[in-house]
């Protein structure tokens, strides 16, 4: 397969990560349909598929937080300090609507601060869905929880969601799921085939593009990765984990690989963890959504369910993928993340798997510090290897 | 051609090591510069390189490392200094468990491995609190000249608590303290604790193992490292020239990549 073939496929991707509000916006200039921002992480965007309305999962942005400092603490995550300074600059009031997941405290401010801050056109509401997973009735309460959800959206969109019609959005949302999962398959068997800038850019389009072309670019792509052959494998192979709820900048992305490393896999939240779990297509469908939010294959900090499954879960993941080590991407003031992380140093260091701390900001700063950093780790590995 | 070279580019400092086949040191150099860029580089090399009576064409290979290690164009490969200060640090002292080098706007602790190898490392470069460059504003807040700054420290009996998180805040308080009469000698020891204390933390991220050696022009100074040893409770390995650890170090990779 050309090079200029796979270029081409990966196009309408780049185009619609690299401006991924202007995608939306057009989609909506276009007549098309209204749109509903949904917050990261567990949010099931099916809903407002299902009720005709265009999904999209916010994301960070490259500009500084400036206007927003007059609403939101220096010490909250960049994608939230991002989202209130875009409001506070007037670059959400495109959207018809805003969901935010109750998942930390500063997406919980943040939603506060942004019904404040956003004009009456675009209507908010803050879902909560359980955060303790071992107690009695947590489904019922996740289901009632989605069932207010879905009246927000039912009443947004100005017509009900039938089941159907979710369980049609249902079954697309897997096949895309199936497809994201089959290129980072192809991925892990030889990373080459795409690089991780593009992987991430991949998932990050999926997010923000009408859902029904989005899985007929991927299938496109898909087709075309299958015909790569694998390559030769160079560099030491290495996990990328962390970012539970945004992507890593692009410029960290490309810096890592830049030092010579594969990545073979991950569980950033724009990459393996998006698309790890399918909800099921028997039954009623919005009860399927509910076991999708409550399922804890893939464990998540922000939930508690009596264990802190993340360190061990890591510790599978990357000797499943083959690395030989691990990249941990921990964004500034992420205060779940930093809860788990002690755990998953002391199950690493027992694994006898070397990891690499990067902490990330908003603001990038110091990209030679990390620079240096990564070197110093791939140095570290490749001198344990002779 | 039977030698090797190291250099190291800091932010405040570029130094030349210059080793034979049997990683004798046959010559060395440190430049001063207020901006570090390749020209300072070269110069510290056509020093050394002049000092040992060779010429370019006698070194085989040449690591470059430090801060700016890729912006010479007259290296074979580059070398994190994480990795030649730890090379480095165990060719001075074999068995060196932990390395700390403070710089002249960085820091760094190295855990090294039984075999000499980098285990783990930490770095501050967010900031210049703690560093070579601190020292200098601080003596320069006390009108002081820097090379007087640790034996005078080490004379107080009361130091002040001074801010360990950055330097801009702590040049406030020790302009504040001045204000307030507080004796210079109690300052001068203040401002080594709070570098102690910041470098202790990041020892602590990594873990100590003994022995302990320190590297970076700020090894020198004898009131931070006295205050490293208390806090650390360990004596601590200093060379007699600790700022060319790093180009050492470049310099032994520089050879082991030599035929």
């Amino acid at each position: 397969m050309s090079d200029k073939r796979l270029e081409r496929a990966l196009a309408p991707f780049r185009e619609a990560a690299a401006r991924p509000y202007d995608t939306v916006k057009a989609c909506k200039a276009s007549g098309r349909t209204q749109v509903v921002g949904c917050s990261p992480m567990h949010f099931p965007e099916e809903l407002i598929h299902a009720a005709g309305m265009l999904p999209v999962v916010l994301q960070e942005t490259e500009e500084p937080v400036t206007e927003g400092f007059a609403h939101v603490h220096p010490f909250f995550c960049g994608i939230t300090r991002n989202a209130i300074d875009l409001a506070a600059r007037g670059g959400l009031d495109f959207f018809d609507g805003l969901i935010y997941s109750d998942i930390c405290i500063q997406n919980r401010n943040a939603a506060l601060s942004l019904k404040h801050i956003l004009p009456k056109g675009v209507r908010m509401a803050l879902a909560q869905f359980p955060t303790v997973l071992s107690r009695d009735g947590v489904f019922e309460d996740t289901l009632r929880e989605l069932g207010k959800v879905r009246g927000f959206i039912e009443n947004l969109a100005g017509r009900r969601i039938e089941d159907q019609a979710l369980a049609e959005s249902i079954r697309l949302f897997n096949r895309n799921r199936g497809l994201l999962r089959r290129l980072f398959d192809l991925c892990r068997e030889s990373p080459g085939r795409l690089s991780m800038r593009d992987r991430q850019i991949v998932v990050r389009a999926g997010m923000v593009m009408p859902r029904e072309e989005y899985g007929r670019l991927l299938a496109g792509l898909a087709t075309e990765l299958e015909a790569v052959e694998p390559m030769t494998r160079s560099g030491q192979p290495l996990f990328l984990s962390g970012h539970l709820c945004q992507g890593p900048k692009l410029d960290i992305v490309d810096l890592i690989e830049g030092t010579g490393v594969e990545i073979v896999d991950d569980d950033l939240y724009t990459g393996r963890r998006y698309f790890a779990l399918d909800a099921e297509t028997d039954g009623p469908p919005l009860e399927a959504l509910a076991r999708r939010i409550l399922d804890r294959t893939v464990p998540v900090p922000t939930r508690s369910d009596g264990e802190m499954g993340w360190a061990g879960y890591l510790v599978d993941r990357i000797r499943q993928s083959g690395a030989r080590g691990a990249i941990l991407l921990i964004a500034k003031y992420c205060e779940p993340h930093l809860f788990v992380y002690p755990f998953m140093k002391a199950a690493l260091a027992e694994a006898g798997i070397p990891y690499l701390m990067l902490e990330t900001e908003h603001e990038v700063v110091s990209l030679e510090g990390m620079r240096t950093r990564l070197q110093a780790f791939v140095e570290m590995l490749d001198r344990k290897a002779i | 051609m039977t030698y090797a070279a190291g250099v190291d580019i800091g932010s405040l400092t570029a130094k030349s090591v210059i080793v034979d086949r049997d990683c004798h040191v046959v010559a060395y150099r440190v430049v001063q510069g207020l901006i570090v860029d390749e020209a300072a580089a070269s110069e510290s090399l056509s020093l050394a390189l002049a000092e040992a009576g060779l010429d370019r064409s006698d070194i085989g290979c040449l690591v470059t490392t430090g801060y700016g290690r890729s912006m010479v164009g007259f290296g074979d490969r580059n070398v994190t200094e994480i990795s030649c200060h730890a090379r480095g640090a165990h060719f001075l002292f074999p068995g060196v468990r932990t390395v700390m080098d403070i710089g002249g706007q960085d820091s760094k602790v190295i855990s090294l491995s039984p075999d000499g190898g980098v285990g783990n490392f930490a770095m501050n470069d967010k900031c210049a609190a703690g560093t070579g460059r601190f020292l200098e504003v601080m003596a320069q807040a006390l009108d002081l000249p820097i090379s007087e700054m640790g034996p005078l420290s080490l004379r107080s009996e009361a130091p002040a608590s001074i801010s360990s998180i950055c330097t801009v805040f702590a040049e406030s308080e020790v302009i504040s303290l001045k204000a307030r009469g507080r004796s210079r000698l109690d300052i001068v020891a203040g401002i080594h604790e709070a570098i102690g204390r910041r470098m202790h933390s990041l020892v602590k991220q990594v873990g100590m193992g003994r022995p302990v050696a320190m590297s970076g022009g700020v090894a020198k100074n004898v009131g931070v490292v006295r205050v490293l040893e208390r806090l650390m409770g360990t004596d601590i390995l200093r060379p007699p020239e600790p700022q060319i650890v790093g180009a050492l170090g470049a310099a032994l990779f520089a050879r082991e990549a030599l035929a």
